[in-house]
């Protein structure tokens, strides 16, 4: 079963039409060219992919890809934490 | 670490108005802004009455900078729904000119400006704040304000807001020269189901398209901006024809999620001094967050120099806005939701006036233009 961080780089990498293979953790949104649409675009897939909500204070600090996965991994515990 | 008198984390509209009128009274003030030059931001760049007053009230010329006059509101649905005469004087600039001047008057003022970096942290300190940069820089202030706009920093996060799930998009547009006639002094804001836009001229000769959107009709439409578009121009035959051969100004419309629109700071952190967007988030073209954010920063500055609290900025901020707030949210929620209802103003057009009208701020001053400019400054 795919881990969390195996899904979220699929998400990026299908967003960004790149192969999967050329994503790490401590690359930056930034060099993946993410520009504020590419963001929010990303945000809903991930919200869509993982059932959780992620607020704007989270969506702002997101800057590496690393971020991003350890962001899903925090709301999807508290999910089930709440569940 | 370097420390200042007055650390403003921020350098839109409230932040850098804040900054010049409290440079202006001396004080040593140092303005964090996360652009390293002023960009293109999502933002409606409406600028009514209270909001060209306040600009000129600190030195910024918006006719020089190439605003744009402002006189006609047009509502558009499948058709053109009403036409009015605006009440008050009004314009359009882009927050691309307009943040740029500020930022200039600001360094003018005296400001010490940092651009191009972020405030990370800003935490309580021994007498006073601790601010934490994105380059790991600290800096101390003795007082702070909250100007980040759109962005909530971590610790100081807004909540959810009355009106949830819309999605911003913003991109300026070449249209064809027919279709820039007749938008020629005129906002319009156009109705289509599951969202609402605003389109009008700006300096550079390209319209400003600002729209809002919900997310559920934005992921049916495929998630992007193209599908927005096609959605736009198949909902209404007059946005077909205005945007009929426009060509982007911009290499990619911006995008921005997950605003608390009708949220209203309950209580700052005390001694933090909230402005513009971090304490009250009014819907855009059902109400007017420029001036909201400029008004904000003249209500501070005004406290600061009579040797008021930044809790008495709170509580004005929301005894001024609250009310505002409300119908602007209930109408924005309307526009979304219930365009049937907001065509209504098709049998009664000085409805559309009226309607403008509210969008004023309550008992602010109105400077008029034909007063002139105090100073001119050029970077």
């Amino acid at each position: 079963m795919s881990t969390i961080a195996d899904r979220c780089l699929q998400l990026i990498a299908r967003q960004k039409a790149i192969p999967v293979e050329t994503l790490t953790p401590e690359q930056t949104l930034e060099e993946l060219h993410f520009d504020s649409l590419d963001k929010v675009t990303l945000v809903f897939d991930i919200e869509e992919e993982f059932h959780i909500a992620i607020t704007d204070a989270k969506l702002a600090s997101l800057r590496t890809i690393g971020d991003v996965i350890e962001g899903i991994e925090q709301e999807t515990k508290l999910r089930g934490e709440s569940a | 670490m370097p420390e200042v008198e007055w650390l403003i984390a921020g350098g839109g509209p409230a932040g850098a108005t804040a900054a010049i009128l409290l440079g202006r009274q001396g004080r040593n003030v140092t303005l964090v802004e996360r652009c390293a030059e002023p960009t293109h931001k999502v933002c409606g760049e409406f600028l009514s009455g209270e909001a060209l007053g306040y600009l000129q009230g600190v030195g910024v010329d918006v006719w020089k900078l190439g605003a744009q006059p402002i006189r006609k509101v047009r509502l558009i649905g499948r058709d053109v729904i009403a036409e009015a005469a605006l009440p008050f004087r009004a314009a359009s600039l882009s927050r691309k000119a307009m943040d740029g001047a500020l930022l200039c008057a600001a360094r003018e003022a005296g400001v010490n400006l940092i651009l191009g970096r972020k405030v990370e942290e800003l935490v309580p300190a021994v007498s006073g704040w601790r601010a934490r940069l994105d380059d790991q820089r600290e800096i101390r202030g003795a007082q702070a304000m909250l100007a980040t706009g759109k962005h909530d920093l971590r610790g100081h996060a807004r909540g959810p807001g009355r009106q949830r799930g819309l999605v911003a998009f913003k991109l300026h547009m070449k249209l064809q020269s027919e279709q820039r006639q007749r938008l020629e002094e005129t906002v319009e804001i156009a109705l289509f189901p599951g969202g609402y836009l605003g389109l009008q001229p700006t300096e550079t000769g390209a319209a400003n398209l600002c729209l809002l959107i919900h997310e559920r009709r934005l992921r049916a439409l495929g998630g992007g901006w193209a599908g927005v578009l096609q959605h736009l121009v198949d909902s209404s035959p007059v946005l077909r024809e205005r945007l009929a051969g426009a060509e982007p100004a911009m290499p990619r419309p911006l995008a921005v999620s997950h605003i608390p629109y009708g949220y209203l700071r309950a209580e700052a952190p005390p001694g933090l001094w909230v402005l513009g967007d971090q304490a009250a988030v009014i819907p855009s073209f059902s109400g007017d967050g420029m001036s909201i954010a400029l008004h904000s920063a003249h209500v501070a500055a005004a406290l600061v120099q009579a040797g008021g609290t930044s809790a008495a900025l709170s509580e004005r901020l929301r005894a001024t806005h609250r009310t505002q707030l409300f119908w602007a949210t209930l109408l924005s929620r309307v526009l979304v939701d219930a365009p049937a209802l907001a065509s209504l103003v098709r049998w009664s057009p000085a409805l559309l006036r009226r309607f403008a009208s509210s969008t004023r701020i309550p008992g602010s001053p109105i400077v008029p233009a034909s007063q002139g400019v105090l100073h001119e400054h050029h970077c």
